[in-house]
């Protein structure tokens, strides 16, 4: 069974779309693909129990038949056990990973975020899991600058003894990718380990779609149900009591719009056909003049019950987490990472390393 | 004048992450691969702070820590003990051999910088 044990440096390095890449990547080469994660990091409750969000996404999008207390099964406490604790955690990490990794060709096993040391963490380090599951690690470094990620890297490859194989350098600003390229890559090939991709920042990895905003603010949509995959790259919020605010609308491209004022002022013939969409907050319901408007250009505009604070803050927390809806995400990634010719390269090496 | 730093570590990949960490923040740095390596080093050269690995063969990094303690220019000079070796009873050998400082590996790069700076307060 091919292994891969995905960590990363630190939060928000898109460390689980390299594992959803990564397990798709396995599963169209026709191998029966498992996940496996032993600590929530991303916690959700469901029917009053505590699950995973990247269990969930897995379980959901390669139809995993294992319960998600299986997939992912500790939940931390806010403080770091004793010695007695961590050894019952790691029992049972050790015996939901047995069954998980069944019937299965290939393991996706993903890390806590938590390479680096960390004195209070509640989690066992993602380097102590590494060496238990005996795993090739894939390392997803959120780009800083290239020596924070030459320093990254080699000395979390000296700590593991040499198991990281993959390192994906993401979200490298595109007039720093030349710089980034020039130095790691002639670098890493020289030493001939480990095999480094280099990803720009994305406007389509941080994009949300109109869809998805309407799922995680309960909205209502009132129109331009077909034109609801738009992605919504930036939001503009207008207000009642801010004259002139509407004349956003003549400067936006690829917003959404958040309306927390009286719907029935809306200046109707500045609202333009480029607009992403409109959400309307506060529960207020439109005149029918705006719908007919909205309907006529084709723009979603949805009602959402909750205020313009509380809409924010949902979408802002949103744009952190995937979920299987997001193909368009996985599809884009795999783009930047370079195609048919990337998944040849990283399923080619799986295999070499599956041999020893 | 540029912050010499001396690392000493028998990790060639260790010696080259540090260096390259530390390089571009301004901090001129020597590497030394054994103990011995380190010594000769001390002899030419007056160091500001030194981060040192325990785990290295014929000298380790106690017995080194504790040879520059001994020497008069470096009475004062803060010892980082960088090392994946991070049980009590390494950090209380550590600390009694005159080290200011006892980080586990593998160490964040900010957390790092953030402490070498804070030594050299």
């Amino acid at each position: 069974m091919k292994k891969i044990f995905i960590s990363s440096t630190g939060v928000r390095s898109g460390q689980s779309l390299a594992a959803w890449c990564i397990g798709e990547m396995l599963h169209s080469q026709g191998l029966r693909v498992g996940f496996f994660k032993p600590f929530v990091t991303r916690p959700v409750s469901d029917n009053g129990q505590i699950i995973d969000k990247d269990a969930l996404l897995m379980k959901e999008y390669f139809n995993l038949p294992e319960d998600l207390s299986l997939l992912c099964p500790v939940v931390p406490e806010e403080v770091p056990g004793d010695e007695v604790a961590r050894e019952e955690q790691l029992m049972q990490i050790e015996e939901c990973y047995e069954k998980v990794q069944k019937d299965k060709d290939a393991l996706i096993i993903m890390g806590s975020e938590k390479i680096f040391y960390e004195p209070d963490s509640p989690y066992l380090p993602d380097g102590v899991l590494v060496n238990k599951f005996n795993a090739p690690v894939l390392l997803v470094d959120k780009f800083q600058n290239e020596n924070m990620s030459m320093y990254s890297v080699l000395a979390i490859d000296s700590f593991l003894k040499d198991k990281v194989k993959f390192v994906f350098v993401n979200q490298i600003p595109l007039e720093l990718i030349d710089t980034a390229y020039n130095k790691l890559v002639p670098f890493f090939q020289k030493r001939g380990t480990p095999t480094i991709f280099l990803i720009p920042q994305d406007r389509i990895l941080t994009s949300l779609t109109v869809r998805n905003i309407v799922d995680i603010i309960h909205g209502e949509v009132l129109t331009g149900e077909n034109r609801l995959e738009n992605l919504v790259e930036s939001t503009s919020i207008s207000s009642s009591h801010l004259k002139g605010s509407l004349h956003l609308f003549r400067r936006i491209y690829n917003k959404i719009i958040l309306l927390g004022l009286e719907a029935d002022t809306l200046n109707t013939p500045l609202i333009s056909s480029k607009v992403t969409g409109i959400l309307l907050t506060g529960g207020r319901r439109p005149a029918p003049i705006i719908v007919n408007i909205c309907g006529d250009l084709g723009i979603p505009l949805a009602v959402t019950p909750f205020d313009t604070f509380v809409t924010m803050e949902k979408i802002q927390k949103q744009q952190t987490h995937i979920t299987y809806k997001d193909v368009y995400k996985l599809k884009r990634f795999v783009q930047l990472l370079g195609g048919d010719e990337a998944i040849q390269k990283i399923v080619f090496q799986l295999d070499e390393l599956d041999k020893f | 004048m540029a912050t010499k730093i001396l690392v000493v570590d028998d990790d060639e990949l260790v010696l080259i992450a540090l260096e390259a960490l530390l390089s571009p923040n301004g901090y001129e740095v020597t590497t030394a691969i054994n103990g011995d390596d380190a010594l000769g080093k001390i002899n030419k050269k007056k160091f500001d702070l030194m981060i040192l690995d325990i785990l290295m063969p014929g000298m380790n990094g106690f017995e080194l820590c504790e040879k520059v303690r001994a020497l008069d220019e470096y009475k004062g000079v803060p010892i980082i003990m960088l090392t994946a070796k991070s049980g009590p009873e390494d950090k209380k050998r550590g600390m009694e051999m005159g080290a200011n400082l006892f980080l586990p590996k593998p160490i964040a790069p900010q957390q790092l910088i953030d402490l070498i700076k804070k030594s050299l307060e």
